[in-house]
């Protein structure tokens, strides 16, 4: 994919439909005032979007555009240098280390998230059942 | 002519400069402030829950 910006290539296109996806995951996510209803809906739009990541891994090979077909994971070996083929191993491991090291920190913050909002909901739920007293004579007197 | 490192060569990726570099700015800037965000969020939050505790408690 090399001296293009954008080519309306059977992989770039796949990949904007993902993005396309996530970005309508996350707002569907948020679209609800219960936190609980929106992680449900948007679990349900990425099992139907899982669909497209084997329609992304096959798109080099279904349709034949600028992007070359695949060339690391082959039957018979990559056919990528090696000079090219450790250093892009060695970033993909990077980058999953990096995803997986957000994703603790982003699940610990929606954890203490979920402890806050149950919190909260016990304060109101005592100030509520606390009986207020309106002395009557102070009102008369 | 020396046959040692030439920044300019190497900084001119082939030709491809315009594509190479672009890339790892975009990269270093979306990561870096994912992490950013992340790390203040969780920091946020931490300090929320230890006040609501203490205001339950209190």
């Amino acid at each position: 994919m090399w001296g293009a910006w954008w080519a309306w290539d059977a992989r770039l296109t796949s990949v904007l439909v993902l993005f396309f996806l996530y970005l309508g995951y996350i707002a569907l996510a948020n679209a609800f005032d219960d936190p609980a209803r929106g992680t449900k809906a948007s679990s349900i739009l990425a099992l139907v979007g899982f669909v497209n990541i084997p329609i992304i891994k096959f798109s080099v090979d279904w349709w034949n555009t600028l992007h070359q077909p695949a060339s690391v994971f082959r039957m018979g070996g990559p056919t990528i240098a090696n000079s090219i083929l450790t250093p892009l191993l060695v970033m993909g491991l990077a980058f999953m280390l990096l995803f997986a090291a957000l994703w603790i920190v982003r699940i610990r913050a929606a954890l203490i998230g979920h402890k806050i909002r149950a919190l909260r909901h016990l304060a109101t739920e005592r100030a509520v059942s606390q009986p207020v007293y309106t002395p009557v004579r102070s009102l008369s007197a | 002519m020396s046959a040692g490192f030439d920044f300019g060569r190497w900084a001119a990726m082939g030709g491809y400069a315009g594509f190479v570099w672009p890339a790892y700015a975009v990269a270093l800037l979306v990561l870096s402030g994912l992490a950013l965000q992340s790390i203040l969020l969780y920091r946020s939050r931490q300090r929320e829950l230890a006040k609501l505790q203490a205001e339950t408690r209190a």
